[in-house]
């Protein structure tokens, strides 16, 4: 594995995306004076309403600093109970799939069991993305991948006023980490890539209003979950 | 277009101007950037001064905006921030670049100041700059010119931005090549100077304050500061 560079074209101009060689869906950075580029860092303040939006459900869920090598988030749910568990996101919206604004999101992680429920990618301000009778109760907008108390994994887009779109992917989940990423192409179409294998591409409900990078791991049965965040980034050309 | 060049042995990258440096890679750059998710509230990476009671400094939620800073409705309320500690000092041979894009909803009843300055938690009292020293861009309340500053000990070296400040986001920026000072708005060359900016070190500022009875609504798309050792 190595990497690449390309230029990508955008409304302000041309940015240089470094990739993975070979895999030009998967952005590591784009230098340029106006990417959008979020990362979560080693060190990340996961106190309430600083650095993310944390709403906890159940008997006092954790999100600590990774402490295992290249960790940098271990969640866990504590709580058994249905629902019980973690939805975090990025305090501020400053992602927005708009034409002329190429994206990418992507993350590397695991989780213990796949008896989880859990969401990542991009979504609208919400704190029960994911309810407690395991279901998505998204309120607004959101992109991404979930999972509902099976290794089935979903790729997502919903504007909810309007409707959603889901396709099963042929990658399913399991307790080693896997990689969920997506690529907004600056026009119209969002293509889903599970561990690098394309599996979707959506050009309904994609979402127009401003997103913050989510995360939602919650119990998928009458158990705790954990699960551990290797990276997760959001990086936008401007 | 994204270029890169090497500078004192660092690869410096660019973008549509060999000025406006994005990253730096090399042993020891000293990079800032205003990043999302940045934490206005505890004084750990910022120390924000309120001057009056409703004004605040919270991330951004519009599209690429990673800061948004409102002050009360009250002349002279406003809200001054710094990152704390005070990383870096235009040196001889130590090439330098501050850049940053904002956006104020009042044009002319408001004070601004963007740029790096001492630390200092009334950077401008009184529609007046009154931090000791400092590199900065400034708009005085009651007015639309803006002024490209350097400030040593409260002396200023001042030249007027050609175009009058309005409510469109513009790029600040300020570039040392080792020997002078070049300030630019737009992409646009404003002065330059070879001597008259200060030798102490200084933080990455921005400073907003109401004008009248009217509140100002700051938005930070992105600030920067980059230096080679």
């Amino acid at each position: 594995m190595s990497t690449s560079s390309k230029y990508v074209k955008h409304t302000g101009g041309e940015t240089l995306v470094f990739h993975e060689h070979g895999n030009e869906a998967r952005w590591y950075d784009a230098i340029g004076a106006n990417a959008r580029k979020w990362e979560m860092r080693y060190g990340s303040d996961f106190t309430d309403n600083i650095e993310y939006a944390v709403t906890l459900v159940g008997t006092t869920p954790t999100i600590t600093q990774g402490v295992t090598a290249g960790v940098r988030t271990a969640l866990a749910t504590v709580g058994t109970s249905a629902g019980d568990g973690i939805n975090m996101q990025l305090v501020g919206t400053p992602f927005q799939l708009a034409a002329g604004y190429p994206a990418y999101f992507g993350i590397s992680w695991a989780f213990d069991n796949v008896l989880a429920d859990w969401f990542v990618g991009l979504a609208s301000l919400d704190d029960t993305i994911i309810d407690s009778s395991h279901a998505l109760a998204i309120a607004a907008s959101a992109i991404g991948f979930y999972g509902l108390g099976t290794s089935a994994v979903t790729a997502y887009s919903e504007i909810h006023a309007s409707g959603s779109e889901g396709t099963t992917c042929a990658g399913t989940s399991s307790a080693t980490a896997h990689i969920y990423e997506f690529v907004y192409d600056g026009v119209s179409s969002v293509a889903f890539y599970m561990d690098g294998v394309l599996e979707a591409t959506h050009t309904t409900y994609v979402p127009t209003v401003v997103l913050s990078p989510t995360i939602v791991l919650q119990d998928g049965s009458a158990a705790a979950r954990t699960g551990t965040i290797n990276w997760m980034r959001c990086i936008q050309l401007a | 277009m994204t270029k890169s060049k090497y500078v004192n042995g660092y690869q410096v990258y660019y973008d549509d101007y060999d000025f406006r440096w994005v990253k730096a890679i090399g042993p020891a750059p000293r990079e800032w950037e205003m990043r999302y998710g940045s934490d206005f509230t505890t004084a750990k990476e910022y120390t924000v001064t309120v001057i009056g009671g409703a004004d605040a400094i919270t991330q951004g939620i519009t599209a690429g905006v990673r800061a948004a800073i409102a002050t009360a409705a009250t002349e002279n309320n406003g809200v001054n921030v710094q990152v704390v500690g005070t990383p870096f000092q235009i040196a001889s041979g130590k090439p330098f670049y501050f850049g940053a894009k904002i956006a104020c909803d009042q044009a002319t009843q408001s004070d601004i100041l963007v740029g790096l300055a001492s630390t200092d938690t009334t950077i401008i009292a009184a529609h007046a700059v009154t931090v000791a020293n400092g590199v900065y861009f400034y708009k005085d309340d009651g007015a639309t010119a803006i002024t490209a500053n350097a400030n040593i000990a409260t002396v200023v070296s001042s030249a007027t931005v050609g175009t009058a400040m309005d409510t469109s986001a513009h790029i600040y920026e300020i570039y040392f090549d080792g020997t002078t000072l070049y300030f630019y708005f737009d992409g646009g060359l404003v002065t330059s100077m070879t001597s008259g900016w200060p030798t102490a070190v200084i933080t990455p500022s921005i400073a907003t304050m109401a004008g009248t009875t009217t509140a100002v609504n700051t938005l930070v798309h992105w600030m920067r500061a980059i230096q080679l050792p």
